[in-house]
């Protein structure tokens, strides 16, 4: 027995000494670390390491720590970073869960830091700043990496094909013109489009419009039930159900209509088989709606199609879009508040720029030669991408009230959303009186 | 002692540790967010009892494991009936049987929600050559669990036909021998000698699969999930959404009053208690219809009270 327990020693202190090995840093680096952590693909995160290298420069004594993870994207992520205590000291929480942060605490409050900078909330979008102050307390929590907002694509080679005039960048069009175009620009196997008697929707080869819709989420329907006047939740906190409110049945049995009457927009089915945003990159939907992050995926995929934007038309409401916007945000926990408030404040205003391919908050930069006639960039931008963050009807996909998921889930709207989206039922047949018999309920589960 | 010392480390801090924890935890309140749990007694437990929702997703589960485990248990013993006798490429079916079992749930369940697309997909399609109207499988809420049990069924049957490959193989053919001298059909000699002896292995793979069924998570996130993501998988109408994939609802993606750790614990526990008492009451029938061969499981298990009788 006594070799087998010296071997068992001599195992046990080689373990020790590689642990000790692997725990031991470079040394001679006084510099403070600071953990940043980034989600998105690598032309996200290469795009924010770029300005944060200038960042380094400026500040010596700080050091960079980067780390990819969905905390940020996924808020359940970032509870197992809290509870196991490895949460970094930066994070960039999106809109959609920026208030699931705020509100349990897991993000500063930026107000004292605000306050001793010279940092004026007044140089941001302000939308964006709207969207980021508590409706409870007036509190801020973080600062405004960049926003994406909801535009229409369109292939410009099949709309001269069509004989169609490009649709006017400043969104002055309207919801039925959208129908009436993505009919023409649906095309059989015989060269029939959606308006002739002769069309066959069984051998469609050109599509006309593809929305997020078919996915089943929010930055694909929510614009156009905005536009109609409606939309899923209201009130100042967003925890008011108007689900069932006519221009919401309206708006979706619009998107119902495209999809199984006109058979001229992707359907959830043809979406599962292949992404909508895949087939317009590959040049066989005419139109899509979408945001700035699809420019850089244009590039990447699919260089030589000839496209361009418009911003979102109006329906009987008026003109509005959505905008998600990404954020820099520091752990209430950390130890380096004051190196991560440099940082944050570093990367939203004098780093500012494509970072995530999303459109600039700060002052001006989203107008600036660099931004908006950067390579590559559609020539409508502005008036599609930038203009619209001021129309009074646009909004952000924040959540004060934390209720989305359980309301957008299958305790909510979920099954009612897939009937509409799958014609299964007509949209009134789905929603009305949704809220008494069901959402309302699941509003009052929630905190 | 010294050699079992690293398996019972491993047992105490990686099963019996956690096991005790979450017990504690479904006592408790924890978004995981604040520093420590809050001591609610026994408000999770008693919200499980109210919670309108659990009824439907263990109605769900139960469907499940009705349709699943069945065909399972089928297909399995079927696939091997056809391939434990040695013949030309019986290794090149086996193997090919076999293969989905290691593929990832998730790989397996992206594939097979392509194949059920109701519009596209090759299933439907290849029914719709026959005329006949096809269901859209994965979106009616009629057939979306029978899919779903239908696709785990395609890539678990590799593994039970190999284990009744094995239980068959060890079917003496003597006794087989023995029935055909005394008359007996082909199914009277499967009946009567072929599934006795492989009894031990159908009553295996029953309860492993049942436990296996109870924990339906991943092929219904796979095939359901819509791009919004985990919280909203479970549909059609809410037709697929497992016990399992509740309790992940309800650990990270709801924020109501109970929400979190201590809830989820406590579904999980409830879980683990059905597993228990429909596993056990699977051993208690067990003893009606399992032979084991050469042993009588009554004396095994006390040998003195025979040895004493006169």
């Amino acid at each position: 027995m006594g070799h087998i327990k010296r071997g068992l020693i001599g195992i046990v202190a080689a373990a020790a000494l590689l642990l000790a090995a692997g725990c031991t840093t470079t040394g001679g680096d006084s510099r403070q670390n600071l953990r940043v952590m980034l989600w998105g693909n690598s032309t996200d995160i290469a795009s924010i390491k770029a300005p944060a290298a200038a960042f380094e420069k400026a500040h010596p004594e700080i050091k960079i720590v980067w780390e990819t993870g969905d905390c940020g994207v996924d808020y359940a992520a970032c509870k197992t970073l809290v509870a196991g205590k490895n949460m970094p000291d930066v994070v960039v929480p999106g809109s959609w869960n920026y208030y699931d942060m705020v509100n349990d605490g897991v993000i500063a409050d930026l107000g004292p830091f605000l306050t001793k900078s010279n940092v004026d909330l007044g140089d941001f979008t302000p939308l964006v700043v709207k969207a980021l102050t508590s409706p409870k307390d007036g509190t801020v929590h973080a600062l405004p990496m960049g926003y994406n907002v909801q535009s229409l694509y369109y292939n410009k080679a099949m709309f001269a094909a069509a004989g169609l005039a490009e649709p006017p960048a400043d969104g002055s069009y309207t919801y039925d013109d959208l129908r009436a175009w993505s009919k023409k620009l649906t095309i059989d196997e015989n060269g029939n489009n959606a308006e002739s008697p002769n069309f066959n929707p069984q051998k469609i080869k050109q599509y006309g419009y593809f929305n997020f819709a078919a996915g089943l989420i929010q930055p694909g329907y929510a614009p156009i039930l905005a536009a109609f006047g409606g939309g899923i939740l209201g009130g100042k906190l967003g925890d008011q159900c108007i689900i069932d409110k006519p221009q919401t049945i309206a708006a979706f049995q619009y998107i119902q209509d495209l999809m199984w009457k006109d058979h001229s927009t992707i359907t959830p089915q043809l979406q599962q088989e292949e992404p909508g945003y895949s087939r317009w990159i590959k040049g066989q939907v005419a139109m899509q709606q979408g945001s700035h992050e699809q420019v850089q995926q244009v590039a990447d995929q699919n260089p030589t199609l000839k496209y361009d934007m418009a911003a979102l038309p109006a329906g009987s409401a008026g003109n509005a879009t959505l905008i998600q916007i990404h954020n820099w945000a520091m752990y209430q926990g950390s130890k380096n508040k004051d190196a991560a408030w440099e940082f944050i404040k570093y990367m939203a205003t004098e780093g500012s720029g494509k970072q995530m391919g999303l459109i600039p908050a700060y002052k001006d930069v989203a107008l600036g030669s660099a931004f908006a006639q950067g390579a590559g960039e559609p020539s409508h931008l502005v008036d599609a991408q930038v203009t619209p963050a001021g129309w009074p009807k646009s909004f952000t996909n924040v959540d004060p009230a934390n209720v989305w998921a359980a309301v957008s889930g299958q305790d909510g709207f979920g099954p009612a959303l897939e009937d509409v989206m799958s014609n299964r039922k007509t949209a009134e047949q789905a929603l009305s009186g949704l809220c008494a018999s069901k959402i309302n309920g699941v509003l009052k589960l929630q905190k | 002692m010294l050699f079992v010392l690293p398996q019972v480390v491993g047992l105490l801090l990686f099963i019996a540790v956690p096991l005790v924890a979450s017990f504690g935890y479904s006592f408790t309140k924890w978004d995981l967010i604040a520093p420590d749990p809050t001591f609610i007694g026994l408000g999770n437990w008693a919200h499980l009892l109210q919670d309108g929702r659990i009824p439907a997703v263990l109605w769900n589960t139960a469907k499940f494991i009705l349709l699943g485990t069945s065909s399972f248990l089928f297909f399995s013993l079927l696939a091997a009936l056809l391939t434990y006798v040695p013949r030309r490429f019986v290794g090149v079916y086996r193997a090919l049987l076999f293969l989905p079992y290691v593929i990832s749930q998730i790989a397996v369940g992206i594939v097979w929600r392509w194949m059920f697309n109701s519009q596209t997909g090759p299933i439907t399609l290849g029914v719709e050559l026959f005329g006949i109207h096809s269901p859209a499988w994965l979106l009616d809420p009629a057939t979306a669990i029978l899919s779903i049990a239908a696709v785990t069924t395609w890539q678990a049957v590799g593994y039970g036909m190999t284990l009744y490959v094995a239980a068959l193989q060890g079917v003496p053919t003597t006794l087989l021998e023995a029935a055909t001298i005394d008359g007996a059909n082909w199914f009277q000699r499967f009946r009567n000698v072929t599934l006795p002896m492989i009894s031990p292995t159908v009553f295996f793979l029953m309860v492993t699969s049942l436990i296996g069924a109870l924990q339906l998570f991943d092929p219904v996130v796979a095939m359901t999930t819509s791009n919004a993501g985990v919280a909203g998988a479970g549909g059609p109408s809410n037709s697929t959404r497992s016990i399992v994939l509740y309790m992940y609802n309800q650990m990270f993606n709801y924020s109501e009053q109970l929400s979190g750790l201590g809830y989820a614990a406590a579904i999980a526990w409830m879980l683990a208690i059905l597993t228990f008492v429909i596993s056990a009451l699977q051993f208690f029938v067990s003893r009606r219809w399992v032979y084991y061969d050469g042993a009588d499981r009554g004396r095994q298990r006390n040998p003195r009270k025979r040895r004493t009788r006169p």
